[in-house]
């Protein structure tokens, strides 16, 4: 669906999320780095803990993000095998499979069924089992092309019996489409990834590509 | 007017109605919400309270606005830490749809005001929550990680 954003969006409405605060996003990210904290829903004081973001020497600029922690009772080498082979992919993912060979600055494809390339780029960084970044840009839809390259991080990291997966969908420019549209995208598409994982089984809505698409 | 938000949308494999019994009964929120169970009628205007499962209110307000299986809106204070009690109420929205055999949920908590120290709390909060609630009812329990309440809190 990620791949395909616009009949996301109708399956997944959201106004709400549709339109992400970078600065709230940003705050977010901050909060879900500690992930002590992670447990307490309410009685701990969060502590201001630093993304690299904050961290970074460049100078501050233009931003859209969306950021999504869901927890998942797996491994995380399960999991890494789900994010990045076919077979697992076509499940959770409507049918999408992605062409790389999963090394740092191979290229990387989100291909549809029908063989069409949904979003391309590159790997920009990979730590198996652990982290995963790529660039993507929407190769199907001429107003999000336009918008250049977005990356893509995953951050795997186990917590007992489950894997805190973190994913971080950001373009360095206000006002993203793509952003926008991936937005309502992937908390159907990581749900759907979750049940998967733990019950065998995807979510019936995320299962195919969309007819018409 | 200042505001700070925190939106979470997940989809679950249930019913509208069992989504809504898992939201708001004792049984099952002390499963994925760290054994805690909130005293209420679940009647508009009334009462509502998050309780320890040593028994102390940690968060209370009232129904705003209720809708079985499709809508709940409750204020929500903090009662035990006071940075935060000093910030007021906030709001809980829940919203269930469904769609096809699942119900697409949308948890957001809201205050008015800029950089609230609430909401910067329940952001780190929700997601282990909610994702505990979703293998809850897809596979019959909890997150190990959410099952109970945290020693010396």
């Amino acid at each position: 669906l990620a791949a395909d954003p616009v009949k996301l969006e109708e399956h997944a409405r959201n106004g709400r999320i549709a339109r992400i605060d970078p600065a709230l996003a940003e705050r977010n990210l901050k909060q879900t780095k500690d992930a002590k904290l992670m447990l307490m829903n309410q009685e701990f004081l969060v502590r201001g803990s630093h993304s690299r973001w904050n961290n970074s020497k460049e100078k501050p600029m233009a931003k859209s993000q969306f950021v999504y922690v869901i927890y998942i009772r797996t491994t995380p080498e399960k999991l890494w095998e789900a994010l990045t082979k076919p077979e697992f992919t076509r499940q959770f993912w409507c049918e999408t499979w992605q062409d790389c060979d999963w090394k740092q600055g191979s290229s990387w494809k989100i291909m549809i069924p029908d063989g069409r390339v949904g979003d391309s780029g590159e790997v920009l960084e990979i730590v198996p089992h652990k982290r995963l970044v790529v660039s993507w840009r929407n190769e199907f839809i001429p107003e999000l092309r336009e918008e250049g390259y977005s990356r893509l991080s995953y951050e795997l990291e186990q917590q007992g019996d489950t894997v805190k997966l973190t994913v971080t969908h950001e373009m360095d420019k206000d006002g993203s489409t793509l952003i926008e549209k991936i937005s309502s995208g992937w908390p159907p598409l990581l749900s759907s990834l979750k049940s998967m994982l733990e019950t065998g089984e995807s979510l019936e809505l995320t299962r195919h590509w969309p007819k018409g698409m | 007017m200042g505001k700070s938000q925190f939106v979470y949308v997940i989809y679950i494999r249930t019913s509208p109605e069992k989504l809504w019994e898992a939201l708001t009964k004792p049984e099952f929120t002390r499963q994925f919400w760290c054994e805690t169970w909130q005293e209420c009628d679940w009647k508009q205007g009334t009462s509502w309270k998050l309780i320890t499962p040593d028994g102390r209110a940690i968060d209370s307000g009232e129904v705003i606005e209720i809708v079985p299986h499709k809508r709940l809106v409750v204020s929500w204070r903090k009662e035990t830490i006071p940075a935060m009690h000093a910030e007021g109420h906030s709001r809980l929205t829940y919203e269930l749809e469904q769609h096809g055999d699942t119900v697409k949920l949308t948890v957001t908590h809201t205050m008015d005001r800029d950089n609230s120290k609430l909401i910067q709390a329940v952001s780190s909060g929700w997601p282990p929550i909610l994702s505990s609630l979703k293998s809850m009812l897809e596979t019959g329990e909890s997150l190990e990680l959410t099952r109970h309440w945290p020693k010396g809190i």
